[in-house]
């Protein structure tokens, strides 16, 4: 290995990978236009989501099609305790989170418990997104029904409530890479290999001794948690819910394919996957609105029917396999 | 309320024939190659729609359009599958469902650059027709649907038990090796089932095409319910789609009923996951 290998330097040099974080942070300070940051926001909330969705359905291979129960739960809690009773969604918000948890707690107490698995697994997930959706459609005396319920406007950070679109630019910044450190710190723990244990043979995981339902519920959990804080930012970023926008299956089919494209077996895939599609597709939207805006929706169907078909890992494997490459040929020339 | 009781239970297995037409055609494919097809909706969309173009280009009945449509997906269910679905086969399910939904996306927004979102309806007039026993209604088109579903659904019983190529089928799903190794062509009889399903749907597609509302996302809702339905009676199971698609038809038409109409399909699919806990691979599911 010759001493210039920029890799070698970087390996010497952690302190360099946070240079890009710190930038981030940096970029509200730039004249940017709202709807720029807007996009921002929304490619941040999706990697966001993308990357708790990966947890349970990436890492311990247990596809969920329904995350936006748990993202509805959140967004509604929050809105309704603070409609009702004027309490902050701070506290709120965590309620909400408590509420998301518990309820995959259930559900995946009742799912995995009774082995339930694969598509049946896929599917009561679904079921369970379609359900929350009618009840709260249905009970429209507490939750305004279809027409959605409104988030009073105070405009006060007390009240998880900024003027700016920066300030929540910079939460949603924060939130983003505690879930990006935490998931990586799962990827590279033992609760981690446990969960890809039972993602490549779940009857070979539990023959050496795994537990593989709590660790299941355990992931489904921590998932649900985290999907739940992501509703909650949303029900404060548009202070205005609709049962079809926060559990719409538009949504869960657009979070599960863009953490798929980037990869979902890696810490850093969804949020690659989200940063690639997004401001593709608000781009698109911008510009061909209304003229042929479904052409580049199209494109994007293809594109996930080829990465699915030739890119076993995704758009994160190019990288893996670039970084497996380049370490295989420099152990190959350390030994001639 | 008697009368009503017995008015909700032949809308609920009307409404179960409908579920029934898709649910048939999606099983049809679990069994043979272990995966869901997740556009099926979407295939039941084309389908109406062709039959919609047949009668207003050529005014083609959409009842006699059944032997056409039914070709057409046949032949595309041939193509779609030698082009998309035979290399995802050994796929993981995550990769698999990527690949489905970007297939749903494809065909939604291809319709909608071809003939815009507006909906669409073929009008017959036999369709606005309903035969009356005493005080219950039973609409025309509906019972149509229920019987050629029921009809589509014995011929392929028949097809499968009766025909070398049915028996063919029935084999591969059975054990795809020990078919292989007795000489079966693993790979064109699962190119000929896939196309099967897709002429299944053809058919449904042309019994519902003059009673439902004909555009680009129609074959979303639909694909949301044979989902529950096939997994609720077991994945690749032929009776289970039957009982299926009846009980979620059955259960939504008498929540409607007793209760409130938006709540019914929340409950029909509480039932759903309350069966699963009890029957992890549906109701007539094999464990695997």
């Amino acid at each position: 290995m010759s001493k210039a290998d920029p890799r070698d330097y970087l390996t010497r040099n952690r302190y360099l990978f946070y240079i890009p974080i710190v930038i981030l942070f940096f970029i509200p300070l730039l004249p940017i236009p709202i709807y720029v940051m807007h996009v921002l926001v929304l490619s941040l909330l999706f990697a966001y989501l993308c990357t708790s969705w990966a947890l349970i359905s990436g890492f311990a291979g247990q596809v969920s099609l329904g995350h936006t129960c748990f993202y509805g739960i959140g967004a509604y809690t929050t809105t309704l305790l603070f409609h009702y009773y004027g309490l902050t969604p701070w506290i709120g918000g965590i309620i909400g989170i408590a509420f998301s948890a518990i309820f995959a707690f259930i559900l995946g107490y009742a799912c995995f418990r009774f082995k339930v698995r694969g598509p049946y697994f896929t599917f009561a997930t679904l079921a369970s997104t379609v359900i929350l959706e009618g009840l709260f459609v249905s009970q429209s005396q507490i939750t305004g029904g279809e027409l959605g319920i409104e988030m009073p406007y105070i405009g006060s950070p007390l009240y998880f409530q900024f003027t700016e679109k920066t300030h929540y630019y910079l939460v949603i910044l924060v939130l983003w890479l505690c879930v990006l450190f935490l998931s990586r710190r799962i990827q590279n723990t033992k609760f981690g290999y446990y969960l890809f244990a039972i993602r490549e043979d779940e009857d070979a995981a539990e023959a050496c001794g795994i537990n593989t339902t709590k660790y299941k519920i355990f992931a489904l959990v921590l998932s649900a948690a985290l999907t739940g804080f992501g509703g909650v930012f949303h029900s404060q970023y548009y202070l205005y819910i609709t049962p079809s926008a926060v559990y719409g299956l538009d949504r869960s089919f657009q979070i599960s394919s863009t953490a798929l494209v980037g990869g979902s077996n890696v810490w850093f895939g969804p949020s690659l996957g989200s940063f690639l599609i997004n401001p593709i597709v608000e781009w698109t939207r911008a510009t061909y609105g209304g003229t042929i805006y479904t052409l580049p929706l199209m494109i994007y169907g293809l594109l996930m029917i080829l990465i699915g078909r030739f890119l076993p890992e995704g758009i994160s494997g190019i990288i893996q396999r670039l970084i497996s490459y380049k370490r295989e040929k420099d152990t190959q020339k350390g030994r001639s | 309320m008697s009368v009503n009781l017995l008015q909700g239970l032949v809308n609920g297995i009307l409404a179960g024939g409908i579920y029934m037409t898709i649910a048939v055609g999606i099983n049809l494919i679990y069994g043979v190659m272990h995966i869901v097809n997740y556009a099926h909706g979407e295939v039941l969309m084309v389908g109406m729609y062709i039959a919609y173009w047949l009668f207003t280009l050529a005014g083609v009945n959409p009842y006699l359009a059944i032997p056409i449509v039914a070709a057409i997906l046949f032949v595309f269910g041939v193509l779609l599958h030698k082009s998309v679905i035979e290399p995802v086969l050994d796929l993981p399910l995550q990769r698999q469902i990527l690949i489905f939904i970007g297939l749903i996306h494809v065909f939604q927004n291809s319709v909608m650059i071809l003939w815009s979102p507006n909906y669409r309806s073929i009008g017959i007039p036999i369709t606005r027709e309903s035969i009356r026993i005493s005080f219950i209604r039973i609409p025309i088109g509906r019972l149509l649907a229920l019987i050629i579903a029921l009809a589509s659904a014995l011929a392929l019983h028949y097809f499968l038990k009766n025909t070398k190529i049915g028996k063919f089928i029935v084999a591969t799903s059975q054990d795809p090796e020990a078919s292989s190794a007795l000489g079966i062509d693993i790979r064109k009889t699962r190119t000929l089932t896939f196309a099967l399903s897709l002429a299944l749907t053809g058919i449904a597609a042309c019994t519902l095409s003059p009673i439902y509302f004909i555009f680009p996302y129609t074959g979303t809702g639909f694909n949301i319910f044979a989902f529950i339905i096939i997994t609720l009676g077991g994945l690749g199971s032929y009776t289970g789609a039957i009982v299926g698609s009846i009980i979620v038809g059955l259960i939504e038409s008498l929540v409607c009923l007793l209760s409130d109409a938006s709540i019914a399909t929340a409950v029909a699919f509480l039932v759903f996951i309350l069966i699963l806990l009890f029957r992890p691979s549906g109701i007539m599911g094999r464990r695997e």
